[in-house]
């Protein structure tokens, strides 16, 4: 137990540093002092660090935090390591809500992009799951109609680009997964969820333990099954599309990040949560400082990033993975 | 008149009628919506009289013709690529876009045309084509194609993950090149409109190839369906199988997606269609939904023109579009 | 001291005085986000978007900082010579917010079709105003660089420099004296997007009295084309800008279709910078590109 409370205890201070650095790094570099003197005080540098770096690094965190949660969940529940809340057309059910927001009321105020996403998420992973479990549920079908509905609402999106090419660019930027423009405005509405879910996924996790047993042991030690799955697989969705709804489709997150949890400290949730919400935090936090910092002063997406980082280790995790 | 005769009859009509939708649907693509008002009369006058002077004729012969030939082509292609998918992996859900040759042609065709790094070298046709095998030999390699089990979740998955590292470059590409994002994203979404007499000479030598290895697997997969112990067990090479059909899949997707752009679900509703018609010979049901398939493309691309004339709506979004309702109600009703 | 005391009374009238001075220097001008009051004229400008700096060049004021996507060339040279050097802060779609402010702007001028999301945050780094510059036409262009001049307190400047060049355009357009319908449009090698009068290119064109070869009620600003409907549409002068090298003119061009076309028979197809044409649409662009139709049409 303690060398794992150490490595928890090194991942945070990991991430508290990592954070420090994104403060530093920018298009204008500024040295240490001026940023904890801007921290605390405020100051010539205030809009820099206090209006535009700090609250892009928080939100970072937080929907690393999210997407990684959601992962734990989701793949606790489906029982197969390689299953996301990507899967679940998450990412393109936001994208559908929000770029029709985009597209059809371009002058409309950017604060309803995250609850009509969130919305848009839901409905979409919604239909997915009811549609695989209404005939011969299995982790292959259900990835199949993910991609198959995914597919539908991707060339949803694409008609919409195409009737209104004028627009295309925006929805682009917030399709692909983006921290750009991000500010105290996206992080307040995200808290909530967090606050209420996180400590919500911890209460789960005892019964996620018992249900990886298989659903009949754990229906004999005493887990209310459907329940557990109704609740994990309804937390994992909205602590996706609550994340999607924010900064658009961060990719590879909700999958990668419960397995280097699983590498890290073991299988057991009470572990693995707070680890994956770590590395989490920690590889979209890292993906948006490259992004900003490779070739100021332009921005690439963090989502690219997250693909690029997250695909090759996936592909060797599937190598790797031979049972299931 | 005995009541074989009339089952005989009743035999041919299916085909009949399929073969009559299509050649209704390839007749009206060669003079319907068009912006110079073609009718019929003029595709009569380029039969019986033909003027290379008369501009309307010229138009049907130099624009229309190769385009209502590719599309019909491609129709066919996807038709039969998808059913290859589906008889492979016993699994009603598959579809060619699992093997990442569209994100493949997509990515690679946005590299080329904002000029970054080598690829910008490459005729644009060429990266096209190389970005759909990359993308298709990746996932077929890293699926465990080449493995002596086959595993569909994993093949699944590595689709999927290929995927979405393929688009989110794509993506990334048409942020950076924003002038040109908005001509690309016509042709992401499945264009017939930019198709001439070159495409169909690079299309059909391809096609025809693919085609008739596609036709060597079909006694592979009838027996394939019957699960693959029994098949192998009845003398078919299941890993020799598997490379076969996974190439013709690749081979068939790739050139339709390099001309034409990602056209998506009918590789994945047409086998059903044809099922549905023809019962489950694997000989039968190739023509069968090559010719469904067909039929579905040149139709739609007659539909493209009419949506919003004069501008033209990219096909694949059309397919998109009518795929998915089938697919929900085919979901529902237990067929996949 | 007693308020009554006409001392006081003086102070307090001449504070009030001067007080009120002070805000009739202030400048209120209107703009897309309501109205915007600067109290001294701004010196350091961050311009994010093209037409921004056309018109910051017309009022001879030289911009810190502009949204370049990276590339110097992109902006033309008649507006180049009369701007000094400047910072790059990133792409007009996402521009790098530390960039701007580490420029220590006054004013920021951004795209009211672009730069809504941020200009909350555009606002707390410098007074921002909001103008419209994608998809406008030649006179709402020439509206937003007479609110820009008021911004900068070089309204006599831009004024004059206005009725010279509104007097370029009337002598230009005398020049021509056919009937012959023009067309811009942009090519890549994914097809062609015809400019209707609706966009910039095209208002100018309209604005020379030159014919467009579309439909009058034609509402869009861009129509994507395909080689039958360019066949159909036939324009007797046909100006392309390339974004890519390879288009899919030079697939149309070895068609036996294209000889039908009136350009290919006058030679009247022409090549002309994509960066001028469309990127641009400023009052200098618009000389630029009214002048080049004149030599052009010069037998």
């Amino acid at each position: 137990m303690t060398r794992h409370t150490q490595l928890l205890l090194s991942g945070f201070s990991l991430l508290i540093l990592l954070a420090l650095l994104s403060l530093i790094m920018g298009a204008e570099p500024l040295p240490i002092k001026t940023v904890l003197q801007t921290l605390i005080e405020g100051g010539e540098e205030d809009f820099i660090v206090n209006q535009y770096r700090l609250p892009r690094i928080l939100i970072a965190i937080l929907v690393g935090m999210g997407l990684a949660i959601s992962g734990v969940l989701t793949q606790g529940i489906i029982r197969n390591p390689l299953a996301s809340p990507d899967l679940m057309g998450v990412s393109a059910g936001a994208g559908l809500a929000a770029c029709s927001l985009l597209l059809i009321w371009p002058d409309i105020s950017h604060l309803w992009l995250p609850p009509v996403a969130l919305l848009g998420g839901f409905s979409a992973a919604l239909i997915i799951y009811l549609l695989n479990r209404w005939h011969n549920p299995s982790p292959a079908r259900l990835a199949l109609v993910g991609i198959a509905i995914s597919a539908f609402l991707s060339s949803c999106i694409n008609f919409l680009l195409v009737l209104h090419p004028i627009e295309v660019n925006s929805a682009m930027i917030w399709l692909t997964g983006s921290l750009w423009g991000r500010n105290w405005d996206h992080l307040w509405p995200l808290l909530p969820w967090l606050i209420t879910l996180v400590p919500f996924s911890f209460y789960l996790a005892w019964s996620l333990d018992l249900f990886a047993l298989g659903e009949e042991t754990a229906g004999a030690l005493g887990v209310n099954t459907q329940g557990l799955q109704t609740a994990a697989l309804l937390s994992a969705l909205a602590l996706a599309s609550v994340s999607v709804a924010v900064c658009g489709s961060i990719g590879f997150v909700g999958l990668l990040a419960p397995h280097l949890a699983r590498l890290l400290v073991g299988s057991r949730h009470k572990l693995v949560l707070p680890c994956a919400a770590l590395v989490g935090a920690l590889l979209v936090l890292s993906a948006d400082t490259l992004a900003r910092n490779l070739a100021p002063p332009l921005e690439l997406p963090a989502g690219l990033l997250t693909a690029i980082l997250g695909a090759p280790y996936f592909l060797f995790l599937l190598h790797r993975y031979k049972g299931y | 008149m005995n009541i074989l005769f009339f089952t005989r009859q009743s035999k041919l009509l299916k085909p009949a009628l399929l073969l009559t939708t299509l050649l209704l649907g390839f007749v009206l693509s060669l003079y319907g919506q068009s912006e110079f008002s073609l009718q019929a009369s003029d595709l009569w006058r380029l039969l019986i009289a033909p003027d290379s002077g008369d501009i309307k004729q010229q138009v049907i012969v130099s624009l229309r013709l190769p385009r209502s030939l590719v599309a019909c082509l491609i129709g066919f292609n996807l038709g039969v690529a998808g059913l290859l998918m589906q008889g492979l992996t016993r699994n009603p859900l598959a579809s060619p876009t699992l093997f990442a040759i569209n994100s493949g042609a997509a990515c690679l065709m946005a590299l080329n045309s904002i000029g970054f790094a080598f690829f910008s070298g490459l005729p644009g046709e060429v990266a096209t084509f190389l970005g759909a095998l990359c993308g298709g030999l990746l996932v077929f390699l890293l699926g465990g194609g080449l493995g002596s089990q086959s595993n569909p979740l994993r093949l699944i998955l590595a689709g999927i993950a290929i995927n979405g590292l393929l688009t989110s470059l794509t993506r990334a590409a048409l942020i950076i090149a924003d002038d040109k994002a908005y001509s690309m994203l016509h042709w992401l979404s499945g264009s017939l409109s930019e198709v001439d007499w070159q495409s169909w000479s690079q299309l059909w030598p391809l096609s025809l190839a693919a085609l008739l290895l596609a036709l060597s697997t079909t006694r592979g997969l009838n027996l394939n369906a019957l699960g693959e112990q029994t098949a192998t067990s009845l003398g078919i090479n299941i890993s020799w199988l598997r490379i076969r059909v996974c190439f013709a899949v690749l081979l068939l997707t790739a050139i339709s997606v390099t001309l034409a752009g990602p056209i998506v679900f009918v590789g994945l509703i047409v086998p059903h269609f044809a099922r549905a018609l023809f019962k489950n010979n694997h000989f039968i049901l190739l023509p069968a939904s090559g010719v469904l398939g067909a039929a579905l493309v040149c139709w739609t691309d007659l539909f493209s023109r009419a949506i919003v004339p004069p501008a033209e709506t990219p096909v694949g979004i059309i397919t998109a579009l009518i795929g998915t309702p089938f697919f929900i109600y085919l979901v529902l009703k237990g067929k996949l | 001291m007693s308020l009554r005391s006409p001392f006081m009374f003086a102070a307090l009238l001449l504070s009030a005085l001067s007080l009120m001075s002070l805000q009739t220097h202030a400048i209120t001008i209107d703009h897309d986000a309501g109205t915007l009051t600067l109290d001294k004229t701004p010196t350091r400008v961050v311009a994010l978007a093209f037409s921004f700096v056309d018109a910051l060049a017309v009022a001879g004021v030289s911009p810190v900082g502009i949204a370049d996507d990276g590339d110097k060339t992109r902006i033309i040279n008649s507006v180049r010579t009369l701007i000094g050097d400047w910072q790059s802060v990133g792409s007009r779609y996402q521009p790098s917010l530390e960039a701007i402010a580490a420029l220590k702007p006054d004013l920021i001028i951004a795209d009211s079709g672009r730069h809504q999301s941020i200009y909350r945050e555009l606002s707390q780094i410098a007074p921002t105003l909001m103008l419209a510059s994608r998809g406008i036409t030649y006179h709402e262009n020439l509206a937003v660089l007479q609110r820009i001049a008021l911004a900068l307190d070089k309204t006599a400047q831009v004024k004059a420099r206005l009725k010279k060049h509104q007097q370029l355009m009337r002598a230009l357009k005398s020049q021509f004296n056919n009937n012959d319908t023009y067309q811009f449009a942009i090519i890549t090698d994914k097809g062609m997007w015809l400019h209707s009068p609706n966009s910039y290119a095209g208002s100018v064109i309209k604005e020379l009295g030159l014919s467009s070869p579309l439909a009058k009620n034609t509402a869009e600003a861009y129509l994507q084309s395909s080689f039958e409907q360019l066949l159909k549409t036939n324009p007797d002068w046909l100006l392309v800008g390339q974004y890519t090298e390879k288009t899919v003119l030079d697939k149309w061009q070895t068609s036996p279709l294209w000889k039908m076309l009136s350009v290919a028979k006058s030679k009247q197809l022409i090549h002309v910078p994509a960066n001028l044409w469309s990127l641009t649409s400023g009052m200098l662009a618009a000389e630029q590109m009214a002048q080049a139709l004149a030599d052009y049409a010069r037998p």
